[in-house]
């Protein structure tokens, strides 16, 4: 099996990092997802 | 039906426009001998080039007097006989682009990228079957129709849209000769061409999969729809910036210097767009000129040769840029009106609007900590910048992959690399300007999205092979931000849907999704047919009557720093052949009284307006005290605002 570098380990963790940033901040400002659907529906 | 019916023949009327241009801008590359390999790159660079020519043609035919409709319709046949030669030529790339070997497709991962560019693309058309509605277009078009109005171009429009606008003669052509529908036809146009200019540089530097790529990351984002669908000139200035990359690209890799010269032109025509156009077209040069120390030294031996070109391309930024700049050179006192307000104390600007702009409070922050921060900051905070809709959703695939350069580095070929430190250099020059010019909009970031994709893409490449984790986290990642996009254009593109699909009427559709539209509307049901209005509403577009564009305190219309008097002001009104005002938002006196305090303190306008109304000269006709302001068409926000609408009776 192919050894995994621990560049690779560190460049997956970022990616996952700034995309978890990248969503959480449309959370606190539009209600959350869920807050955000329901004005979209009027409710 | 009859959206589908206007749609099809708009689309056969911008094939003719894109034909006939691509056709005339072939011969210029021919006489020119800036030949490229691939078919894509001749077709684009061509297109780019012909539309440019048609645009500069436009205006000389307003700048003489002659625009009218026929006068339009004349320079196209102009044109088609300019590119005749070219057809054959032009039948046998049809051909080729059309044979079937063109078009198999290698893997499960082009096809399903190009479905989904597919998607995105079919969403812009569908938003740009209804008329346009966005308060933007109907701000910035209006001088176009201005200019259909008087047939000339009107030296005069409200100098905040003085930036330079290329792109608007093909606005104007459009109106001209199709109606105002036609524009929509335009927008996909530069949509295509946006496509292939940037599959052709990615094409060229990187791989086949990596472009179909970065032609996604490009197109299916929330800001490219907004500006294909509100038919912003952005998609003009990122054609001739990346026709310039290209060029750029080309000549650093020791085709000749010849196309420097094209690098300077398309320079000149992405700064003839927008200003945002004149720091990335800077950021060119200080590529070029990085590039040329940073390893090229070659270029540098045959310095003679070098330096003509150089100098030719200097000049022709300079004569394309000219007839925008020198315009507002002349009008505003400051070729790039309002933004040179510190070293050339522009006209109607105030000292108090330039700070307001010069510390906006939105942005970033301005410490060199922010600066280094910066790219951070906008992904993951961007919707604290903006208005809190769709739009300001970025994709996070620039600083989530960009790091993966340094891993693969060592292994990327020599062509790849200095693709990317140039593209990243030219990135750099245009960030730094965008992060200390004050004014840190975060949709001022737009002409750098190309370089940074495909930067991007050089990245993805290269990590895609580093073992099965990257892989996963990659596709997983490419995933989410392009399902993210295409999901905010489809919810953007409902808005449209009603007027489609025939469920409401074109007044009706307009009526809630424009700005003060029933008072535009009670306009042109109301003012006679031969009426000429002085316009202090700044969305006059869908106005039926003749209009020039007034706002006192934008506009060097009237020279109302010189008016002493009620008489000396009708004489002035009356000399332009005014016979209606349109004021939103406040009375005249009181708009007028506003700009005087601000701008000219040595007369009182507000009063001299005042006299004339109570004197029975000005006399209001109407008044709206509830008008619809729709502050988002998607959500379906709105204010109420005043309208008065005034009829000058000279005595």
């Amino acid at each position: 099996m192919q050894r995994v570098s621990w560049q690779s380990c560190a460049l997956a963790a970022w990616i996952v990092l700034v995309y978890v940033a990248f969503l959480w901040q449309y959370v606190p400002y539009t209600g959350g997802v869920w807050g955000n659907i329901r004005r979209l529906l009027g409710l | 039906m009859t959206v589908w019916l206007a749609h099809l023949l708009n689309l056969a009327w911008v094939s003719i426009v894109g034909i006939t241009a691509t056709a005339a801008g072939r011969r210029v590359c021919r006489v020119a001998g800036w030949r490229l390999s691939t078919l894509t790159e001749r077709v684009v660079l061509a297109a780019g080039l012909g539309l440019a020519f048609l645009a500069y043609l436009i205006w000389a035919v307003g700048i003489i007097g002659w625009l009218t409709p026929p006068m339009l319709w004349g320079v196209l046949v102009g044109l088609t006989i300019l590119g005749l030669p070219e057809w054959p030529l032009g039948w046998r790339m049809a051909r080729g682009v059309m044979s079937p070997r063109k078009w198999r497709l290698e893997n499960g991962l082009i096809s399903l990228l190009i479905g989904m560019i597919v998607v995105q693309v079919g969403l812009i058309v569908l938003a740009n079957l209804a008329p346009l509605s966005a308060g933007d277009p109907t701000y910035y078009m209006a001088p176009f129709r201005q200019y259909l109005y008087e047939e000339r171009i009107v030296w005069w429009p409200i100098l905040s849209w003085n930036y330079p606008q290329l792109t608007g003669m093909l606005y104007t052509l459009a109106m001209g000769t199709r109606g105002d529908i036609a524009m929509a036809s335009i927008g996909s146009m530069l949509t295509l061409l946006c496509i292939g200019v940037v599959w052709a540089l990615a094409r060229r530097y990187v791989s086949q999969t990596a472009a179909w790529l970065a032609v996604a990351l490009v197109v299916i984002r929330s800001d490219f729809y907004t500006y294909a669908t509100i038919i912003k000139v952005e998609l003009a200035m990122i054609v001739f910036l990346v026709l310039g990359w290209l060029a750029l690209l080309h000549w650093y890799e020791g085709h000749g210097h010849r196309w420097l010269v094209l690098v300077g032109l398309c320079a000149g025509l992405a700064a003839s767009t927008k200003y945002q156009g004149l720091i990335a077209a800077g950021s060119l040069g200080v590529a070029a000129c990085l590039g040329l120390f940073l390893g090229r030294g070659q270029l540098l031996a045959e310095r003679g040769r070098l330096l003509g070109a150089v100098a030719l391309a200097v000049a022709g930024a300079v004569v394309v840029m000219l007839p925008w700049y020198g315009r507002n050179w002349l009008l505003g006192g400051d070729p790039i009106w309002p933004l040179g307000y510190p070293i050339f104390s522009s006209l109607y600007y105030t000292a108090e609007e330039f700070q307001k702009f010069a510390n906006w409070e939105r942005g970033l922050g301005s410490s060199f900590f922010h600066f280094i921060i910066g790219p951070w900051l906008v992904t993951t905070r961007s919707s604290a910048y903006g208005t809190n809709d769709f739009r300001t959703i970025f994709t996070p695939v620039f600083l989530a992959f960009l790091p993966g350069l340094a891993l693969i580095w060592s292994r990327l070929s020599i062509r790849k690399r200095r693709v990317a430190v140039l593209l990243l250099i030219g990135m750099g020059s245009s960030y730094t300007v965008w992060f200390f010019g004050g004014y840190q909009k975060l949709g001022y970031l737009f002409p750098m999205l190309v370089p940074a994709m495909v930067v991007t893409v050089i990245a993805i490449e290269g990590i895609w092979s580093q073992g099965k984790v990257l892989q996963v986290v990659t596709s997983v990642g490419l995933v989410v931000a392009l399902v993210l996009s295409l999901v905010a254009s489809a919810f953007q593109s409902l808005v449209a849907l009603p007027y489609i699909t025939g469920a409401v009427d074109r007044d009706a559709y307009l009526s809630s999704k424009v700005s003060l539209y029933g008072d535009l509307r009670w306009a042109n049901a109301n003012l006679p047919r031969d009426a000429k209005v002085l316009s202090l509403d700044l969305h006059p577009y869908y106005l039926e009557r003749r209009l020039i564009l007034g706002a006192p305190a934008y506009s060097g219309v009237l020279d109302y720093s010189t008016l002493r008097s009620p008489e000396e002001l009708l004489v002035r009104l009356r000399s332009e052949e005014f016979t209606h005002i349109l004021a939103p938002g406040r009375p005249l006196n009181e708009t007028f009284a506003k700009a005087s305090r601000e701008l000219w303190p040595d007369t009182d306008l507000g009063n001299l307006v005042k006299v004339l109304m109570d004197t029975g000269y000005i006399v209001e006709i109407y008044h709206n005290l509830a008008s619809r302001i729709i502050s988002s068409r998607t959500f379906g926000w709105e204010d109420k605002g005043e309208y008065y609408i005034y009829e000058v009776r000279y005595p």
